[in-house]
């Protein structure tokens, strides 16, 4: 990899440019608020642009790089931009744009910090996105760490402190693993920390236990972030605390750091071969499966919407996990394309109920009768994603479906087709009544049957700012695009199925 | 493929005209909205009706000269999966009808919708219903067939709430766990499908292990239940009784018309696929097959008989049999009119069924059971939508569908009563209207296939003329049913109590009786040109799909219907239901005091539903999900308890037993030992220090400017 690869400065910019809202937030006057913001919102989208700059190069097939630092030899903190860590940057930065835009009018209070946390970790996670080796990553991974708890407990309730504290602890026993992780896997694979195609560690390297221990303390490190199920505890608290453009992202690209960092282990650390050849997959599928199936009877259970929406995020990230685990084209296809389609909808979901959480203080899901006609354009778009997540067509919620389903008969093991189906039948029954309150109930509906004038009419353009209806437009918009013409350069399949492509010729 | 595909096809942008003609009539709809209401409905007639030039235009096109395809090129899914358009005689046959009834429903809702509320949401999702459906009609494999039926499935849900009522949402909730989980079964059915027949397209891979899938059978449950929902089929057919008397009656029509059909649709495409084995299966039958079906055949196979696809045929008469039966019973006890309907769908999708059930016993044979199948389908389609838009006529007039509360309304509504009496005969399968010439087809395949069993000694003969039995029975059935509710609700003479509220019905508005009086109209063209219809469009739809005997095709074309032998055997059914029906219905006949049990006053008892079974198996799984989740917490609590037992332990470990002044009075205790190590420290280093102290500045001094200079070199 290292050998084809092109100096440039591009990466290093594009992790720089975030800082550029640290600088407006302090040098500008407190009075303008607006212009402060939307400054911010520039940074972003200049970030963005700059990310987009290398696509053309990226679909070449070009990689690019820059080193920043060495510490001993063979140490050293490198920015790589390949494929895979392209395709996380892209997602990321455009998230990060919308959820910007959406934050100017969402957040009232201490707005200085939550934007300059913003961009801190925005910064951070395209480091580690674009991280060419496993020291690199685990840097700005730890970096993000703290750079997303003031953003966790930015409404500084009781309840988000907790939220916050537990956040914490979770991520730094988790970083206290990961760190240990990459010890042994510096120690047992030669120094070998740096990301190849298929892989660098072998079985001629180090023994069988070791490198499972190597493997386990990775999938233990990585895990807490992805929320695999015994793991999970900090994501159903820290969620419906945060304010909902924090939780849109943490959900959409913080927990998919995580993932992230299981697709580079599986991929480029260890690599497919070495995998099937220490069975480790196996245990990764059996934590998927618990996770997604009891995740979401969890999700069940929740009446407040942002709870609800934690633990089906929990249940999604395992798809990731799940696709890695089947060892085949299609599953990994479909399993790498979800940390996209799943930030799509997602990010949109938790944009969605922070409308609503403006907009009429509902935070339960049982209070929400008759909303879709006070938000008609927000409860329309929540419900695209929400059957999106039950995997209709045409919708990125399919594909991936569908590609898991095809992964898994690849494989030979038609019983994750069941494990999908009941997530599917599950999401179901937890997103169908959401959408069911909103649009076919209202205030005072059991009363009297023929009571019209109770019965509300849709009224469009007097929901929110645009600021926050339009992020949430393109998302949705997105949700079904993306489904639709799925190999448009760009969008998640171009960039997936080269690296897939090259994995399982 | 792709080289086969275009040699054999031709590019059309017909489908997606077809497609597209809706979608744009519901974009206009939503645009004009309640404020401009006279655009808004001609905009859905307008649109329905282009659809159905369309699609008529589609049809002739295909029957001439062969199926054509439409590059959609969505959902591009590496090389094996792409959503694309391709549109075979038998889509186009559906597809024909289909438009056929969303133009007579367009019609007909034009002035119906005047007592309803939520006009343009009804409009809109009317007519992308229409698109979805014809999407279903015009694919040629699975992957893109669940991706139009799931969308139609999901936007029909609308038009089943549209009242809002507490009996529509109940019924709404039904309808959306039935889709839902039929969803789920179809897409799980096409996995397996996939998996085992190595593409998702309906001619299964001649390279396939297709016959040898060890989950060929759970594949085949999976999608004949996935589809079977949709269709009605017992015992899934529970959301059909309540959504389509729930849905506004244009909608009943359409859901009860065209959506069943697609479940049926499904059926057969299903089916057929099982049928047509892969050529490697079927060496023998491919030097007959060759000849008659020229480059097909050669390409695809042709059918031979294989004994596991004609058990799967005798399976599905068996279902259809208890379809009808169920349906047909269910019909008997119902007092409101368009309930009675609908259990009369779920029965008639029975016989549709059945045929489709001959089609896989007969094998190669079995054009006759298509060609059964098929008409019926057309059949059911305008007697069943006629049906229930002159229902809604008579709710929009009479306010009322109880038909024990109406009564007389042949007086006073002339031309829907005469609507509704030409649907009840063709329903009821008297000569010369529609249902006699699909029932008598499908009896001739039930024939045959006894014929089939008994030459070849099989065990399931006796099966087989059981369902024969059944089959007449139920015609009865219907003769009874139909009687009935035409009886009550239009000749009797009404109630005193109830005749007040009759007083002021008024014949329907035209726009009203132009829709019904179209289906009316397609009820009698079946019936008087049976032979035209069989020829020119039954036939050829019949004779291109692969894998029958071109004989039997043939046959089918120019089989005579109005003879003798089969005009004889209505007279049994006939015989049967009025039968019944003047047992139940004596005294109101004669006017005559009622003594005894009232047949069509009979409540059946929950439990006997099998919906009660379902409600109880899902609350019970849900309960043990539940029940898991909380034996779950207080182990989790348990642990957390512990734990923090052990770290408070630990910390209490340390504190009284291993340093406790280190821990009870931490400064004093550090303080006490920095003095003395300073103390100490002092008297042992300082004397030493005082005597190398030159030399110990020197050695300070090159270690920092060593340092400064290794920094700067290194920094730059």
């Amino acid at each position: 990899m290292p050998d084809k690869s092109t100096f440039s400065v591009i990466p290093l910019v594009a992790i720089l440019l975030p800082w550029f809202s640290l600088v407006v937030i302090t040098a500008s006057p407190k009075k303008a608020r607006t212009l402060r913001l939307w400054l911010c919102a520039l940074g972003a989208l200049a970030t963005f642009g700059t990310v987009l700059s290398l696509l053309p190069g990226i679909l070449d097939g070009n990689t690019y790089t820059i080193k920043l630092a060495s510490v001993v030899e063979g140490l050293e903190m490198r920015l790589t931009v390949d494929t895979l860590g392209y395709y996380f940057s892209l997602i990321l930065a455009f998230l990060w744009l919308l959820a910007t835009v959406y934050s100017i009018s969402y957040i009232d209070h201490k707005e200085n910090r939550f934007f300059v946390f913003m961009a801190l970790c925005e910064s951070f996670l395209i480091g580690c996105a674009f991280s060419a080796n496993m020291f690199t990553y685990f840097i700005f991974y730890e970096l993000m760490t703290f750079g997303s708890y003031p953003l966790i407990i930015h409404e500084e309730t009781a309840m988000a402190r907790r939220a916050g504290y537990k956040y914490l602890v979770y991520a730094i026993s988790a970083g206290t693993v990961l760190f240990f992780a990459i010890v042994a896997h510096y120690f047992w694979g030669d120094g070998q920390l740096g990301f190849a195609s298929y892989g660098v560690l072998s079985l001629e390297s180090a023994g069988r236990a070791a490198l499972m221990t190597v493997f386990f303390t990775y999938l233990a490190g990585f895990g807490v972030k992805a929320a695999i199920m015994p793991l999970h505890g900090w994501v159903p608290d820290a969620h419906p605390a945060a304010p909902s453009p924090a939780s849109a992202l943490l959900s959409g690209v913080i927990l998919k750091a995580g993932a992230f960092g299981i697709i580079r282990v599986c991929f480029n650390v260890f690599g497919v071969d070495l995998m099937r050849e220490l069975k480790v997959f196996v245990v990764m599928a059996v934590l998927a499966c618990i996770t997604i199936v009891v995740a979401s009877v969890f999700a069940l259970t929740q009446d407040n919407l942002k709870r609800r929406l934690a633990y089906s995020s929990i249940g999604q990230v395992s798809y990731i996990i799940l696709g890695l685990s089947m060892l085949t084209h299609d599953g990994a296809l479909g399993g790498v394309m979800h940390l996209t389609h799943h930030a799509l909808m997602k990010g949109c979901l938790f944009l969605c109920a922070g409308v609503i959480l403006v907009k009429t203080g509902k935070k339960n899901i049982s209070d929400m009768k008759g909303i879709g006609y006070k938000l008609p354009i927000t409860m329309i778009c929540f419900s695209v994603c929400a059957l999106a997540m039950m995997g209709t067509p045409p919708s990125v919620g399919f594909i991936t479906k569908w590609l898991l389903g095809s992964g898994s008969l690849e494989a030979g093991l038609p019983v994750y087709v069941i494990i999908l189906l009941t997530s599917a039948l599950l999401n179901a029954a937890y997103f169908l009544p959401i959408i069911y309150t909103a649009f076919f109930r209202w205030e005072g509906d059991e009363a009297e049957e023929g009571e019209e004038h109770h019965r509300p009419r849709l009224v469009f353009g007097k929901e929110a700012d645009h600021e926050m209806v339009v992020p949430i437009v393109i998302l949705a918009a997105l949700v079904i695009i993306v489904g639709i013409w799925v190999t448009v350069p760009g969008f998640p399949y171009s960039f997936v199925s080269k690296v897939v492509g090259a994995i399982f010729p | 493929m792709h080289e086969q595909k275009a040699a054999l096809l031709a590019y059309s942008a017909l489908p997606a005209l077809a497609l597209a003609l809706p979608v744009l009539g519901a974009a206009c709809a939503a645009a004009a909205g309640e404020g401009r209401a006279r655009l808004r409905n001609w905009a859905a007639v307008v649109s329905t009706g282009a659809t159905l030039a369309t699609v008529t235009a589609l049809l002739s096109r295909v029957l001439s000269r062969g199926a054509v395809y439409f590059n959609l090129d969505i959902l591009r899914l590496g090389d094996r999966f792409v959503g694309n358009l391709e549109v075979d005689a038998m889509g186009a046959f559906f597809a024909f009808f289909a438009s056929l009834l969303w133009f007579a429903a367009s019609l007909h809702a034009f002035r119906y919708l005047d007592h309803e509320h939520k006009r343009t949401r009804f409009y809109l999702f009317m007519l992308l219903t229409q698109a979805a459906t014809l999407g279903v009609f015009m694919v040629q494999d699975f992957f893109t067939l669940y991706l139009f039926f799931e969308a139609m499935g999901l936007l029909a849900y609308l038009l089943v709430i549209h009242s809002e009522t507490e009996r529509a949402r109940a019924a709404a909730a039904k309808y959306i766990c039935m889709t839902v989980v039929g969803g789920l079964s179809l897409v799980g059915g096409v996995f397996l499908y996939l998996g085992y027949a190595g593409t998702v397209a309906f001619r299964p891979l001649a390279e396939s292990a297709w016959l040898a899938g060890s989950f060929k059978v759970v594949a085949l449950v999976c999608l004949m239940a996935g589809f079977g929902v949709k269709a009605g089929m017992v015992p899934l057919h529970i959301w059909l009784p309540d959504a389509h008397p729930a849905a506004p009656s244009p909608a009943s029509a359409l859901l009860s018309g065209v959506m069943i059909k697609a479940g049926a649709y499904g059926i057969i495409r299903t089916l057929l696929s099982f049928f047509q084995q892969p050529a490697t299966h079927a060496a023998h039958a491919e030097t007959a097959a060759a000849g008659a079906h020229g480059a097909e055949g050669t390409i695809h196979g042709a059918g031979g008989l294989a004994s596991n696809v004609q058990a799967l045929g005798m399976v599905v008469i068996l279902i259809a049999v208890a379809t009808m039966f169920t349906g047909m019973l269910l019909a008997l006890v119902q007092n409101d009119i368009k309930r009675t309907l609908a259990y009369s769908s779920v029965s008639q999708m029975g016989y549709i069924l059945f045929g489709a059930g001959c089609l896989a016993f007969l094998g190669a044979e079995g054009p006759m059971g298509i060609g059964g199948s098929l008409y019926h389908v057309l059949n059911h389609a305008f007697f069943k939508g006629c049906f229930f838009l002159a229902a809604g006529s008579i709710l929009f007039r009479a306010h009322e569908l109880d038909m024990f509360k109406l009564g007389g309304l042949w007086r006073r509504m002339p031309f829907t009563a005469f609507c509704w009496c030409v649907a009840a005969l063709g329903i009821m399968g008297i000569p010369p209207f529609g249902g006699f010439v699909s029932k008598t087809l499908l009896h001739h395949a039930i024939l045959e296939s006894h014929h089939l069993a008994e030459a070849g000694h099989l065990g399931t003969a006796s099966l087989v003329k059981f369902a024969e039995i059944m089959f007449i029975i139920t015609s009865g059935g219907t003769i009874c049913y139909i009687t009935k509710t035409t009886y009550y609700t239009f000749f009797r003479r009404p109630r005193d109590e109830h005749a007040h509220h009759l007083e002021h019905v008024r014949e329907a508005p035209a726009w009203m009786l132009a829709g019904t009086a179209l289906l009316a109209a397609g009820v009698l063209v079946n019936g008087l040109f049976p032979g035209l219809l069989l020829r020119r469009l039954v036939g050829p739809v019949v004779s291109t799909v692969p894998g029958f005997d071109a004989h039997m095709a043939a046959h089918l074309s120019e089989v005579p219907v109005y003879i003798w032998a089969n005009l004889k055997e209505i007279f049994i059914p006939l015989a049967i239901g009025l039968g019944l029906f003047s047992l139940a219905a004596w005294p109101d006949l004669l006017g005559a005091k009622r003594r005894g049990p009232d047949l069509f006053h009979l409540r059946l008892p929950r439990w006997l539903g099998v919906d009660y079974w379902y409600v109880r198996g899902a609350k019970g799984s849900l309960a043990l999900l539940f029940s898991a989740k909380r034996l779950y917490a207080p182990v989790k609590e348990g642990v957390v308890r512990e734990a923090k037992a052990g770290a408070a332990g630990a910390v209490r470990l340390v504190r009284e037993v291993v340093y406790p002044n280190l821990t009870t009075r931490p400064l004093a205790w550090i303080k006490a030992h920095t003095l003395r190590l300073y103390r100490e420290t002092r008297r042992e280093f300082l004397p030493r220090i005082r005597e190398y102290q030159g030399d110990l500045a020197v050695g300070a001094l090159v270690i920092a400017v060593s340092l400064t200079l290794f920094l700067i070199m290194r920094l730059l």
